[in-house]
C-alpha cells in the first residue's frame, strides 16, 4: 500500500490521466465554444428587416434648379440647383431625431444641433455632418437615391 | 388537548357541546399552534427554518435594525414594489400584444374597455418610477452608513447590478405602449447605446471595430425601431430582466442574512434602541438563532444575544408595515394621476422637445453636450466608481452610523455646496456662453468628447474627493464627499433636464413658456 501511493506521487500526470481527462476538456471546450457561438450569432441576422434604403425620387423634368422636396418615408431631403442634385440625410447624426428645415439650415428638436443648408455641422452636440447619399439614373430616367452609398459634400449629380 | 379540558368537561352532549363553542378561540388556537405558547420560540425557529420562502430570514433580528430611521424601510419597500410590479405585470401581459400594429390599441384598450385596466397599468406605472426613487435612496443609506463594509463589499455590487436592472427594466418598458413618447423616448436610449461609433470615428477605426452598431444591431434587431426591436424589449422586459432581478434580489437578501443581518455600529448605546421591541427572555431566549436550544454560551456573548429578538413578529411585522405604506402610495397615486399616453408611435415626426423617461433625463443633459461622454462614458465611470469604493475604503471606522461622526456630517454638507455650485455654475455657463464649437466650429470631435461640461464636472468632483481625502486624511471622507457630489449631480441635472429643457432643448425658466410647435 506505501509503495502505490509513492508511485503515484513520482509519476505526476500518468497517461491515462492525460488521456482521459485531456481528451474530456478538448471535447468540453470546443462544444462550449460552439455554444456561444450559436448563441451570440443569433442576434445578427444576415439580412436587416427594412428597407432597402434605395428609392425613386422621380425624374429630371421633376426636379427643375430651385425645386426642393423632402421624402418623408425614407427622410431625405433632396435638393435641385444649377449644379444638379443631392440628396441630404434628414436624421441627426447625434441621436437619432428627424431634422426640421428652415432658411438658414436643418434644426434639430432633440437637442438643439444646428446645420447649414449643406448638412454642415454648425452648432450643437451632433458629432458630425449630416451625409449626402449618392443620386443616380436608371436606364428609363427615373432617378433614385441610395441610403446604403455616402458621397463626399458637394457631389452633385448632373 | 389539555388534561384541565378532559376534567372539566360535563355530562350531557348538549352542555358539552355549548362549553367547547365557548372555548372556541382557546381550542382554535391550540389547534393552529399545535404545541401550545411554551414552545412558541422553538417553533417559531422551525418555521422560518423550515420554509424556503421564511428562511432568507433570519430566526431573530437585531433590535438595531428594527428601528425606523436607521433603514426607513427603503430595500424591503423595493422588494414590495418589485412584487406590485410582477402582480400588475402578469394582469398586463394577459391583454398587451407585442405587435407594431396592435401595441397601441391593446392599451387603448386597456384603459377603456378592460375592467381596471387602466387602474393596474397606472399602478405598474407609478410602483415603476417609485422603485427607481427607492432603489436610489436605499444606495444612499447604504454608502452614509459605512454598510458596505467588513464582508459586504460584494453584496453592494449586488445592489448596483439591481439598481442597474431597475432602471434597464423601467427602460425597456418604456418602448411597449408604442405611443410617440415611447418611440422616440427609446430612439435616443438606442442611440445612446450607438454612441461608441462617435468615439470610433473620432479615432478613425470604425471601419473594422463598429461596436455602436453592433450594439444597436443587437437591441433592435434592425437599422430602426419596428417589429423586431418590440419583440426583443418585450422579451427583455417581461422575461430576461425580471429573471436576473428575482435571482439578484435573492443573493442580495441571502448575503445580509450570512452577513448576520443589517449593518450595526459594534458599540450600541441603549438610548438609539428606545422604541424598539425589547427581548422579554422567555424560553432561555438570550441565544441567538438556534443555539437558544443548546446549552452553547460562547456564541451568546459574541452576538450580542441580549438585544436579539424574534423575528416572528417582530421584523416581518416591521417589513409588512413597509410594504402596505409603499402599496397605499402607490394605489394613492394611481388612482390621482393617470399614466400618459400619447399620440401612435410617429416615424416621422420627433416629439418637441423629445426627452428620455424622467430617471435618465439627468443623462439625456450630458447627452446634449456629447452622446458617448455623456450617455456611456459618464454612467460607466460612475458605476465603476461606486463599484470600486468598498474595495477602496478599508478604513476601520464605525460602520452603521448615519454620516460616522460629526466631521462626516460636516463634510456631507459642504460636498452638498460644493456640488450644488459647480452644478449650477457650470449650467449657466453652457447656457449663457455655450461650448467649444459655438467659439471654433472647426474643433475635432475628439476634443468635444473630452472636454465638455459633463467631464469637467466629473474632474471637479474627484478634484474635491482627493482634496477632503487628503484634509481629513480618511478614505471614508473622501467617498462620502464623492458620494454626495454625484448624489447632488443627480438630482440637479434631472432637475434641470425636466423643468428647465424645452423645445429644441433650449433653456425655458417653465414649461408654460414652451414656444408652440
Amino acid at each position: 500500500m506505501q509503495e502505490n501511493v509513492d508511485n503515484t506521487k513520482k509519476s505526476g500526470i500518468t497517461r491515462r490521466f492525460f488521456m482521459g481527462w485531456g481528451l474530456a476538456i478538448v471535447i468540453g471546450m470546443a462544444s462550449l465554444a460552439f455554444f456561444l457561438l450559436t448563441v451570440l450569432r443569433m442576434p445578427f441576422p444576415f439580412l436587416l428587416p427594412g428597407k432597402s434604403g434605395r428609392f425613386k425620387i422621380g425624374t429630371m423634368a421633376d426636379l427643375p434648379p430651385g425645386r426642393t422636396k423632402y421624402f418623408e418615408d425614407d427622410q431625405v431631403y433632396v435638393f435641385s440647383d444649377q449644379d444638379g442634385i443631392f440628396a441630404i440625410s434628414a436624421v441627426c447624426t447625434h441621436l437619432g431625431c428627424i431634422v426640421s428645415k428652415d432658411d438658414n439650415g436643418f434644426v434639430c428638436p432633440c437637442h438643439g444641433s444646428r446645420y447649414n443648408l449643406e448638412g454642415k455641422l454648425e452648432k450643437g452636440p451632433a458629432p458630425k455632418d449630416l451625409p449626402w447619399y449618392s443620386v443616380s439614373r436608371l436606364p428609363n430616367g427615373q432617378l433614385i437615391v441610395d441610403k446604403k452609398k455616402s458621397v463626399k459634400p458637394g457631389v452633385k449629380f448632373i | 388537548m389539555r388534561k384541565a379540558d378532559l376534567e372539566e368537561t360535563p355530562e350531557g352532549a348538549i352542555k358539552r357541546s355549548l362549553v367547547n363553542l365557548a372555548r372556541l378561540p382557546r381550542h382554535l388556537k391550540s389547534s393552529v399552534m399545535r404545541h401550545g405558547a411554551k414552545d412558541a420560540g422553538r417553533l417559531k425557529s422551525q418555521l422560518i427554518l423550515s420554509s424556503i420562502f421564511l428562511h432568507i430570514h433570519s430566526i431573530k433580528t437585531h433590535r438595531f435594525s428594527l428601528r425606523w430611521n436607521y433603514t426607513f424601510g427603503l430595500g424591503i419597500m423595493c422588494i414590495g414594489l418589485f412584487a406590485i410590479l410582477s402582480l400588475s405585470g402578469f394582469l398586463l401581459m394577459i391583454y398587451y400584444k407585442p405587435d407594431t400594429a396592435q401595441a397601441y390599441s391593446s392599451i387603448k384598450d386597456l384603459i377603456y374597455v378592460i375592467p381596471s385596466g387602466r387602474l393596474v397599468r397606472n399602478i405598474h406605472r407609478w410602483a415603476a418610477h417609485l422603485m427607481v426613487i427607492a432603489s436610489f435612496l436605499h444606495m444612499a443609506r447604504v454608502f452614509y452608513t459605512g454598510a458596505y463594509k467588513r464582508g459586504r463589499e460584494f453584496n453592494w455590487n449586488i445592489g448596483l447590478a439591481l439598481f442597474v436592472l431597475t432602471l434597464g427594466l423601467s427602460f425597456t418598458g418604456y418602448l411597449l405602449p408604442w405611443d410617440q413618447l415611447a418611440y422616440w423616448a427609446t430612439t435616443i436610449g438606442v442611440n445612446i447605446a450607438a454612441s461608441p461609433t462617435e468615439l470610433t470615428d473620432a479615432l478613425n477605426i470604425t471601419g473594422f471595430f463598429d461596436i455602436g452598431t453592433k450594439l444597436k444591431h443587437l437591441l433592435l434587431g434592425a437599422d430602426q425601431i419596428a417589429n423586431d426591436a418590440l419583440i426583443r424589449f418585450y422579451f427583455l422586459h417581461c422575461i430576461l430582466l425580471p429573471f436576473f432581478m428575482t435571482l439578484f434580489v435573492a443573493i442580495h437578501i441571502w448575503r445580509i442574512r450570512k452577513n448576520g443581518g443589517l449593518s450595526r455600529p459594534d458599540c450600541i448605546d441603549e438610548e438609539w434602541l428606545k422604541g424598539t421591541p425589547e427581548n422579554n427572555k422567555v424560553n432561555n431566549a438570550t441565544k441567538s438563532g438556534l443555539f437558544q436550544h443548546t446549552d452553547d454560551s460562547v456564541k451568546t456573548k459574541r452576538s450580542d444575544a441580549e438585544n436579539l429578538v424574534h423575528s416572528i413578529p417582530h421584523a416581518f411585522l416591521k417589513e409588512f408595515v413597509a410594504v402596505v405604506f409603499i402599496l397605499a402610495i402607490t394605489v394613492a397615486l394611481s388612482s390621482l394621476f393617470d399614466a400618459p399616453l400619447k399620440e401612435p408611435a410617429n416615424l416621422f415626426i420627433p416629439e418637441n422637445p423629445a426627452k428620455a423617461p424622467w430617471y435618465l433625463v439627468g443623462i439625456q443633459e450630458l447627452v446634449s453636450y456629447s452622446a458617448f461622454m455623456g450617455g456611456i462614458g459618464i454612467p460607466i465611470i460612475g458605476l465603476f466608481v461606486l463599484a470600486l469604493i468598498p474595495y477602496i475604503d478599508r478604513d476601520k471606522g464605525a460602520i452603521g452610523i448615519w454620516f460616522e461622526n460629526k466631521t462626516g456630517i460636516r463634510v456631507t454638507k459642504l460636498s452638498a455646496c460644493y456640488a450644488l455650485i459647480c452644478c449650477v455654475t457650470m449650467l449657466a455657463f453652457t447656457i449663457v456662453f455655450g461650448w467649444l464649437r459655438a467659439w471654433f466650429p472647426d474643433i475635432p470631435q475628439f476634443l468635444i468628447i473630452l472636454i465638455n461640461p459633463g467631464t469637467i464636472l466629473v474632474l471637479m468632483f474627484a478634484a474635491w474627493s482627493l482634496f477632503v481625502l487628503q484634509r481629513y486624511d480618511s478614505i471614508r471622507m473622501g467617498a462620502m464627499a464623492l458620494f454626495t457630489c454625484f448624489f447632488i449631480a443627480v438630482i440637479i441635472l434631472t432637475y434641470f433636464a425636466s423643468v428647465h429643457r424645452g423645445p429644441n432643448w433650449d433653456f425655458y425658466w417653465w414649461p408654460s413658456l414652451w414656444a408652440n410647435h
